[in-house]
């Protein structure tokens, strides 16, 4: 048999089995059709199922946070600021040189390294805090750039406030979230905050975010600034002067609040004890704005009410001689007691000794329903509505709770309860020709265009008429002139003013011991600039309104007159007095971590020049450094973080986003210190959720994390996250 | 032999209709593999290019290898397949002992430049071998001994030894070849059931004796314990199932895979499959089985007027093979299997792999030029066909 012979008996060998052939050709066959039928169920039938899942899965949010907005005073002060601060953490297991790292950073931070060495071998997890918002210094800058293993150098928004513990209840603070908890910064929270917008972004199977111009970009709207009716200037000598009056009259509290007549616009208000806003742990009497949170039983300061209602309605005149008891009366079963005892004496001098039995006597002529009515609308026993959250509105008792009593309690200023801000108001009302104008702390805001929209001053009513205030600023022009309130006077100066003592209520019982101590005064008399109420509480040299509370008035009085001779508040005021040693040497201000324009701000108010060669971004280091000494005009040379000026989506792409939900906080941190992000972490555990705020070169990413771990890793992969970016500002 | 082997030689030259979609599917594969690719070439290596140079390369070599295959007459092969066998079972058992590991099996050879995976070399020496013991045996085919026993001792050798890796889904995809090449090649069938009857149970306690096989299976299932291990299997097959899903009808577009990006474990190899069909939908999915279908139809044209047996057999043998890999990868892209790690023929990015199926389809070729089945434009070829050949003859001889 040949060689081909015998391969064409193979040949017919196999073919005459072709059926086997067939077999495999028909079964692979089978096979791929059930692959494209299994396709065409996948793709054409359950397709857009799969593909709204695929959308949720490739897709992100990612929220775009805002910059809180700025708080200045009335002459462009800055009061309250954002900065970018470090927060230093360390993981103790992987820190090799816990004593070394403590020293260095003790130095750095001018703290005791002990404390730093015990929170490290107090720490159970993985992840301790070590010091938190601290601000840029150059030994954090190097830490943080080292990328020293175990320690998480973490950055993350601050808020600041240049003026410190100055107006600290007016303005406020805002809790370890940025969200305003009092003050001006609650009150306003909504504004300050600004809204934040959102882009989608691509995401990857590792959390990586893509922006894409395709897909919808809402840009955040930062906050907005304001701008308050406050002199930080005289508030500040108001509360130096407060805190000096308090300590020579051994008082326990105080408040101050100083008003201008024609507008209602709070030129101050002081409280002490105070704080400082940057420590959140202050004590809560510290925090209170006690010259709207606190009542009390206003005394001799009410008969201004009696006075200008007897007037009004003409049941007494300055000249009508009237009864003063020799200085106790008896009713009923009350005896009602003059300091200053008097017999028959004209009205004139019943107010200037400020006597009790005489104004009482006129509270009774002047009837229930009557008095009620000047004393409501003078703005006791309800909100003045000022600008800020926590005002109450102290109690007057209606005529038909009236009790016998009642009326001449009332007219020499018992029985009732009001806060100082609507004793000073009422003054201010009369210094005002009769006029309430609605007190307010917020001269205007900016808006979206950085506009000012100024707050316009709001009338509430007419109280008296002109001509009764006048008489009535004369009238109490003689109380500081000859009367009570003669320790406020002021050579030149025509104020018009009146003293208060009130017993307070201890335990349901007026004390003996216990006295609010108050005067209220406003001036020039004849063209009223300023109204201001001092109230000190539990004095304890002298528990009178003459002793305690109107030299503290005189003081502040005559710094404001000294330094401004005018009474003009609109002028800016001259004065440098931050940290100024003389008169040309001057402590640098810390201005790390500020933004560009808001250090020049800061800078300008110590009278010093900034420096740069760039126009935009944050502060990072500064020459001379804070608390060096120089003269007044000097520059000082700052060196800035870039801030990427991109303003179209598809420039943020350097910044990528990873989304760490589900992660241990340790493969969350260092995913995203990886790509430069900043980190704060709340809680231990699996991340849970994460928020993201700052601007593209500050961006922080806040972490939620649970205490146990979650269940499921996997899944992990497939949540969407919440996830940010800063766009343009 | 010499004399009927080199007439068929001029007879015609090799099948377009092989050679073109091949060639298309691969050089289209340069393309997918970038876009399947890039995410995680810039993460891992740094260069969003890194893989699809790499593959590229590969691509232009498995060209040339193929070309170069094509003109080597296949009979060449049935001298040294034995040798080919042994030396690819020589390289399997060395990878057990000194092979790189990924993925917790030892299954790469690294030869310092190039790594490389003996058992993709082991699959076609033993089809070349098989074909070549099944044209010499036919005579046999019958009996135990020689018939039977020679063909189950090199599959229960090369089996065992790719299953040791471990490596069970190419243990299994080997298996069924042997097994398709082995009823094709006429042994007695009686041998052939007994044989697959006591390897699907072998093959299930080898199935299920390790976890992470057993996960796939249970999870495959849908029995899934909702451990990690299933999790995970499941995570893949459903990252697989929403890129092929989001492709819809016509795809996202070339490029436009997000599924890619760091969802699909795998995008650029053994899940190609679900990234092909996510950026070209129903419609790219359908052509490229279409194209594997007719590389298959023409393949088995060219098996059924192949020269000899031996031709016969290698041809069917080849076309199995690229079958059962087309079908698991796509079964497994699709759920329509467990989730298992075979790379896609000529998609999938792997220089073993494109390069020895490159080989292979060059055998495929020459066999076609061989076969006849594109003929030249010559009068007397006509004569040489098949089952209507006779019918001209007798034609002629009225």
């Amino acid at each position: 048999m040949s060689e081909s012979e015998k391969n064409i008996d193979e040949r017919s060998d196999t073919r005459s089995k072709f059926w086997k052939f067939w077999v495999v050709m028909v079964a692979v066959n089978i096979g791929y059709f059930f692959v494209i039928m299994r396709l065409f169920a996948i793709q054409v039938i359950k397709g857009d199922e799969y593909r709204e899942k695929a959308k949720k899965q490739h897709e992100s949010r990612v929220e775009i946070s805002a910059k809180r907005g700025n708080i200045y005073d009335r002459n462009g002060k800055l009061l309250a600021t954002t900065i970018q601060s470090l927060s230093v953490a360390v993981d103790p297991q992987l820190l090799d040189d816990v004593s070394d790292f403590c020293d260095s950073l003790a130095k750095a931070l001018n703290q005791p390294a002990s404390k730093f060495k015990q929170k490290i071998e107090n720490a159970k997890g993985n992840f301790v805090w070590i010091a938190r918002g601290i601000t840029y210094s150059p030994y954090l800058t190097r830490l943080k750039t080292q990328k020293q293993k175990g320690v998480i150098i973490i950055e993350e928004p601050k808020r600041i406030f240049p003026f410190g513990s100055v107006g600290a209840q007016v303005v406020g603070f805002t809790n370890i979230d940025n969200k305003g908890i009092e003050g001006i910064e609650r009150g306003y929270d909504t504004l300050l905050k600004g809204n934040s917008g959102y882009m989608i972004m691509y995401r990857d199977g590792l959390g990586h975010l893509r922006p894409s111009p395709d897909l919808p970009l809402i840009p955040a709207i930062d906050g907005r600034s304001i701008q308050l009716t406050v002199d930080i200037e005289l508030q500040r000598i108001i509360e130096h002067e407060l805190s000096r009056g308090i300590d020579a009259a051994k008082a326990s509290a105080g408040t101050v609040i100083a008003i201008k007549p024609q507008t209602g616009e709070i030129i101050a208000m002081a409280s002490f004890p105070t704080f400082d806003p940057g420590n959140r742990n202050a004590p809560p009497e510290a925090k209170r704005n006690r010259g709207i949170t606190d009542v009390f039983e206003p005394g001799s300061t009410f008969k201004l009410i009696t006075a200008c209602a007897g007037i009004e309605e003409n049941v007494v005149t300055e000249e009508e001689i009237m009864d003063g008891h020799n200085g106790s009366f008896q009713f009923l079963s009350f005896t009602i007691k003059d300091v200053h005892a008097m017999g028959r004496v004209p009205f004139r001098e019943a107010i200037h000794q400020s006597s009790n039995i005489i104004l009482s006597e006129v509270a009774t002529r002047i009837g229930e329903d009557r008095f009620y009515k000047y004393i409501r609308n003078f703005g006791f026993g309800g909100y003045l509505g000022i600008d800020i959250p926590g005002e109450i509105s102290g109690k007057v008792p209606k005529p038909a709770q009236f009790t016998p009593g009642t009326i001449r309690f009332l007219g020499h200023g018992y029985a009732l309860n009001s806060t100082p801000l609507q004793v000073v108001n009422a003054y201010a009302t009369v210094a005002n020709e009769g006029q309430m104008m609605k007190p307010y702390l917020v001269k205007g805001t900016y808006n979206v265009n950085e506009q000012f929209v100024e707050h316009k001053p709001e009338k509430i009513r007419r109280v008296i008429s002109e001509k009764t205030a006048k008489r009535i600023t004369e009238l109490f022009v003689g109380v500081v002139d000859s009367g009570s309130g003669k320790k406020a006077i002021i050579k030149g100066l025509r104020i018009a003013g009146k003293t208060g003592t009130a017993q307070q209520i201890v335990n349901g019982q007026y004390s003996k011991q216990d006295y609010f101590a108050s005067f209220v005064g406003y001036y020039p008399a004849d063209n009223p600039q300023i109204a201001i109420i001092v109230v000190v509480d539990r004095p304890r040299v002298s528990i009178y309104g003459g002793a305690s509370a109107a030299p503290i008035f005189q003081n502040i009085a005559s710094r404001i007159i000294s330094i401004n001779p005018e009474y003009s508040l609109d002028k800016k005021s001259k004065i440098d007095s931050i940290r100024k040693l003389d008169n040309d040497t001057i402590i640098v201000p810390s201005i790390a971590g500020l933004y560009l324009k808001d250090a020049k701000v800061m800078l300008s108010q110590y009278g010093l020049r900034l420096n740069t060669n760039s126009n935009s971004g944050i502060v990072f280091n500064q020459y001379p450094k804070s608390g060096s000494k120089v003269i007044v005009g000097s520059n000082v040379n700052v060196t800035l973080m870039s801030e990427h000026k991109s303003t179209n989506s598809s420039n943020i792409s350097q910044n990528i986003k990873h989304d760490v939900t589900g992660l241990t906080i340790r493969r969350a941190l260092a995913l995203l210190q990886k790509s430069g992000v900043r980190t704060k972490v709340i809680g231990r555990g699996k991340v849970v959720s994460q928020s993201w705020s700052g601007d593209k070169t500050q961006l922080t990413c806040t972490l939620s994390c649970s205490n146990s771990p979650s269940s499921s890793t996997l899944t992990v992969q497939q949540k969407i996250a919440v996830q940010p970016l800063q766009q343009n500002r | 032999m010499s004399n009927f082997t080199e007439d068929t030689k001029i007879k015609g030259h090799i099948d377009w209709y092989i050679l073109l979609p091949i060639i298309g599917l691969m050089l289209f594969s340069i393309a997918f593999v970038y876009s399947a690719s890039y995410t995680i070439s810039d993460l891992k290596l740094r260069s969003t290019d890194n893989l699809f140079i790499k593959h590229g390369i590969n691509v232009l070599l498995g060209i040339i290898v193929m070309i170069i295959t094509s003109a080597i007459d296949y009979q060449h092969w049935k001298k040294i397949s034995k040798y080919g066998l042994i030396g690819a079972i020589i390289l399997l058992v060395i990878v057990i002992f000194h092979g790189a590991g990924a993925k917790g099996a030892t299954r790469w050879i690294s030869l310092g430049f190039v790594r490389f995976q003996p058992s993709e070399l082991a699959k076609f020496a033993l089809v070349i071998h098989f074909a070549t013991l099944l044209s010499q045996k036919q005579k046999v085919i019958k009996s135990f001994n020689e018939g039977f026993l020679p063909f189950l001792l090199w599959t229960g050798l090369v089996c065992v030894l790719i299953a040791l890796q471990p490596n069970f889904s190419n243990t299994a995809v080997i298996f069924l070849i042997a097994f398709s090449m082995m009823f094709i090649g006429n042994i007695n069938l009686l041998h052939l059931s007994s044989m697959l009857v006591v390897c699907i149970i072998g093959g299930g306690i080898f199935a299920v004796s390790a976890t992470y096989r057993l996960n796939r299976i249970l999870a495959y299932l849908g029995m899934g314990d909702g451990s990690a291990a299933t999790e995970n299997v499941n995570y893949q097959l459903n990252q697989a199932l929403l890129a092929i899903g989001n492709g819809g009808i016509h795809g996202v577009g070339a490029g436009q895979s997000r599924q890619s990006h760091m969802f699909l474990p795998e995008s650029y190899g053994d899940f190609i499959f679900s990234v092909i069909g996510e950026e070209y939908g129903f419609i790219g999915l359908t052509l490229i089985i279409l194209a594997f279908v007719m590389i298959f139809w023409r393949g088995m044209s060219v098996a059924k007027k192949a020269p000899d047996n031996f031709g016969y057999y290698l041809a069917v043998g080849i076309l199995v093979t690229f079958a059962f890999y087309v079908f698991v990868n796509a079964g497994v892209n699709t759920g329509l299997l467990p989730t298992t790690g075979v790379p896609f023929p000529f998609l999938s990015y792997g220089g073993t792999a494109i390069l020895i199926y490159s080989f292979a389809m060059g055998i495929l070729l020459n066999i076609s030029a061989q076969a006849n089945v594109y003929p030249r434009n010559n009068f007397e070829q006509d004569l040489d066909d098949d089952d209507e050949v006779d019918e001209i003859k007798l034609v002629d001889f009225n």
